[in-house]
């Protein structure tokens, strides 16, 4: 009778863990800073009555020990979806202040992480219209806003073809970063529309996400060191693979146009 | 003089374009969106102002329009309850130097080391200023007006 309460409690547990891995593993993918996703894990191991919780998180990697009890997560997508951190946000307060049990909150975080958010048409507008606005930023007129409109819709349009392979992000932006350069050149030889360089500048904004950059500040501020770090090379090896796609485009075009001159 | 405020009119508005679509690229909830690509719009708009009217060094006017950011940020997570990350992200789109790491990569492709050190160097200035902005204001904010969290041990 023992041995049974304590198969079914150990049950609870492992279940519990589990928990709180998953909510820390999709604060992560999704653009929480490091001290967050501890946080997050502790919040919710406070809220299901966990003693001597040890949680640690890279942009890599999760680890959380309870007792004798452990949980790894390998992450491999990182991302930026503000909306699964605000869910997140709230299931883990919401089990603190005890609404919310935990075949609920299973239910929900697998919920979250199910919902892509926004349809990719509207993505494609969202991306073209930053696009257009950072080349104002940069010099740009009306004529530049307009094509830069269209790059960005394009640019944004190939990205899903990325999504799913590996060193996705890394070719994702070089493309981007390509077609840009390419578009941005061909565009002005048929129609001189202004300010090239604001074109190419507004219509790569979006990929460059210094964020990565200021985040990884902040981790290393936080005392994240290790985060902080990694994180200070992702944001390198974005920028590089957007410059070296642009680069290349550019190179493109000067020999295109060197050999019909 | 008018024509230095026609552009920073104009690049404010780019910048509220931008946090805009950005913040949907983000996927950020909607409710969100507009409130925090107005923190961005005035960051930006501070940021110009202290840069192109009173002549302040672009370091301190980066920390100062991000601890405005950030302080906005903050107390606009608070009336939302919601996470300050989602409205940090998207407010700063339009201040970090995702640009200026950009030439300093296009630098060393093009095998030009002294321009890469030079805006590597600019782009990191940038990054401190503003890391340290954000850093600093929402340490302080969650000091000041957080209900305090009692230390546990992590």
């Amino acid at each position: 009778m023992q041995a049974m309460e304590a198969t079914a409690d150990h049950g609870k547990q492992t279940r519990e863990i589990r928990l709180v891995c998953r909510a820390a593993q999709l604060v992560l993918e999704n653009g929480g800073e490091t001290y967050r996703v501890e946080e997050t894990a502790l919040r919710i191991a406070e809220g299901f009555r966990l003693q001597d919780v040890n949680i640690v998180a890279f942009p890599t990697s999760i680890f959380v020990s309870v007792g004798r009890h452990t949980d790894i997560r390998r992450i491999t997508r990182r991302g930026t979806n503000t909306t699964r951190l605000a869910i997140v946000n709230d299931i883990s307060r919401r089990i603190v202040r005890g609404e919310l049990d935990i075949d609920g909150a299973e239910r929900e975080l697998e919920a979250a992480a199910a919902d892509s958010g926004w349809h990719q048409a509207t993505l494609i507008l969202a991306f073209g219209a930053a696009a257009a606005s950072f080349s104002l930023l940069f010099g740009g007129t009306m004529g530049v806003l307009l094509i830069t409109f269209l790059i960005g819709m394009l640019v944004q349009a190939v990205q899903p073809l990325f999504s799913n392979i590996s060193m996705g992000a890394l070719f994702g932006n070089f493309t981007g970063g390509f077609l840009t350069a390419v578009l941005a050149q061909a565009a002005a030889l048929l129609v001189p529309y202004g300010n090239v360089n604001a074109a190419i500048i507004g219509g790569i904004m979006p990929l460059l996400s210094g964020l990565l950059m200021t985040t990884a500040v902040r981790d290393t501020m936080y005392g994240d060191l290790i985060s902080g770090i990694a994180r200070a090379v992702d944001a390198l090896l974005i920028a590089g693979s957007v410059a070296l796609g642009v680069y290349s485009g550019l190179k493109l075009m000067a020999m295109l146009a060197g050999g019909m001159l | 003089m008018p024509d230095t405020i026609m552009q920073i009119l104009i690049h404010s508005l780019g910048a509220f374009g931008g946090t805009l679509g950005y913040a949907i690229l983000l996927n950020a909830p909607s409710k969100t969106i507009l409130p925090a690509s107005l923190i961005g719009l005035l960051g930006y708009m501070l940021y110009e102002c202290m840069v192109n009217l009173l002549g302040q060094s672009f370091i301190f006017s980066y920390f100062l329009s991000t601890v405005i950011i950030s302080l906005l940020c903050e107390i606009e997570a608070r009336v939302m309850r919601m996470p300050s990350t989602i409205f940090l992200l998207t407010a700063l789109v339009p201040l970090v130097p995702g640009y200026t790491f950009y030439c300093a990569m296009l630098s060393l492709v093009e095998n030009n080391g002294a321009a890469a050190a030079s805006y590597g160097m600019e782009a990191v200035q940038i990054v401190a200023a503003i890391a340290v902005g954000a850093a600093v204001t929402s340490v302080l904010f969650r000091t000041l007006a957080g209900k305090p969290r009692k230390a546990k041990s992590a």
